[in-house]
């Protein structure tokens, strides 16, 4: 192994111990006092693509803007039975590629509550890469989706009004993003997803 | 059958404590973890103790796969994802952990639907009970709009990780490179694209035998 494979190694086996002894204490406390685990409902996919940087998410988008939930979601019932939630996002701004109407349906995989693929809820802002929504190959359906689901998405941490360009105020949406990754940030600024 | 290496046994023993007091249990655990932890991080694979970071404490089970029994399966789809879930399941089966996945029943049910270009080639989705147990039936579906594209080996690897899912609550990771293989990898342009996995791994092994142990 090399050098700095090994010390790669050696920090995640020290923030995998912190981490366990700490889920471990948690754990007894919360056995200690009686307290119950609650059913989870849980999707878990895989990507078509992995993607390890925002040019390349950027690269696949048509659109990259801020959106907003206007609170109107639905869950389309289809014979496929998977969760979705098709939610109108009011566009707060573009930041580049082509243009957007005043408001997109968004389509999700997952629905509200969901702890393995969260999707867009009231009170926060996104930075969301978008491309058309598409069945087939080349038909465009009307609605929009993310481009490679969660990866490319990013929520603001607190707040809704839009903060400044240079803020990193934006955290990736996606719950099991690389925490070794070194070229996709976790917190993303404006101008860093406008790619400016 | 897979090679098991020194380090994931003795990362998996570190999961099998003794039955006996709760107090000691919680006691003794924090120890037992950190010396486990320390063999991890100096050992050269890794991604079982990697794998099970990413437990976060919700795993459900199949308490026939914990009394060494079978768990039904029942396939929808049509070709080519029946296939690619048949040799999937074969795959698993065959793997050194009490996995054994049986047709007729409909534990966990496979399809194929078109959900469009939502980024996910593959996804499972399912419930615990407050109790850990799945509820029945666990989904697992490849997505025909990139499947029906790929080869027949690459449509294998997100079945394969998608059956993860099902028989084990197995959780996806994106390492980078290939260092860490495992088909819960959960990018197929990495899992397969990049280092050709298509079936189980060591450390899907390893992690599905702390949810199982074995023998």
């Amino acid at each position: 192994m090399r050098r700095p494979q090994l010390i790669s190694v050696v920090k995640r086996g020290a923030v995998a111990c912190v981490l366990l002894v700490g889920a471990v204490a948690l754990g007894g406390m919360l056995g200690a006092s009686g307290a119950k685990r609650e059913p989870t409902v849980l999707i878990s996919g895989s990507y078509a693509v992995g993607y390890g940087s925002l040019a390349q998410l950027r690269h696949d988008a048509s659109s990259v803007a801020v959106l907003e939930s206007t609170g109107d979601a639905s869950t389309p019932a289809d014979s496929s039975g998977v969760p979705t939630t098709v939610t109108a996002m009011r566009v707060v701004r573009l930041l580049s590629g082509s243009s957007l109407p005043s408001t997109v349906d968004l389509r999700q995989l997952g629905v509200p509550g969901d702890s393995g693929a969260p999707v867009v809820t009231t009170g926060s802002l996104y930075v969301a890469y978008l491309t058309p929504f598409q069945l087939e190959p080349g038909v465009d359906t009307g609605e929009y989706t993310l481009v490679g689901g969660l990866q490319g998405l990013f929520e603001q941490s607190s707040g809704t009004s839009v903060p400044s360009d240079s803020s990193s105020s934006f955290t990736q949406a996606a719950p099991a993003t690389a925490p070794d990754e070194p070229t996709m940030p976790t917190a993303i600024s404006i101008a860093q997803a406008a790619g400016s | 059958m897979y090679s098991r290496r020194t380090e994931g046994k003795a990362a998996t023993s570190a999961f099998r404590t003794r039955r006996g007091d709760l107090s000691d249990l919680f006691l003794r655990l924090p120890v037992t973890v950190v010396l486990a932890c320390a063999v991890l991080a100096g050992a050269a694979g890794v991604s079982y103790g990697w794998l099970g970071l990413k437990y976060n404490g919700v795993r459900c089970y199949w308490p026939a796969f914990k009394n060494h029994s079978t768990v039904g399966w029942t396939d929808k789809a049509g070709e080519p994802a029946y296939t690619a879930f048949v040799n999937a399941v074969g795959e698993w089966n065959s793997t050194a952990t009490w996995v054994d996945m049986t047709g007729g029943a409909s534990s966990i049910v496979t399809d194929n639907p078109n959900l469009g270009n939502t980024g996910d080639d593959g996804i499972t989705y399912y419930s615990c009970q407050s109790s850990g147990v799945f509820d029945q039936p666990v989904k697992s579906d490849l997505n025909s709009y990139y499947t029906v594209n790929y080869t027949t080996n690459e449509r294998l690897s997100v079945a394969a990780h998608e059956i993860g899912h099902s028989a084990a609550s197995l959780q996806a990771e994106n390492p980078s490179g290939c260092t860490l293989p495992a088909i819960e990898i959960e990018a197929t342009s990495q899992r397969y694209g990049e280092c050709g996995i298509y079936k189980p791994q060591d450390d899907d092994i390893d992690g599905t035998n702390a949810l199982y142990p074995y023998p």
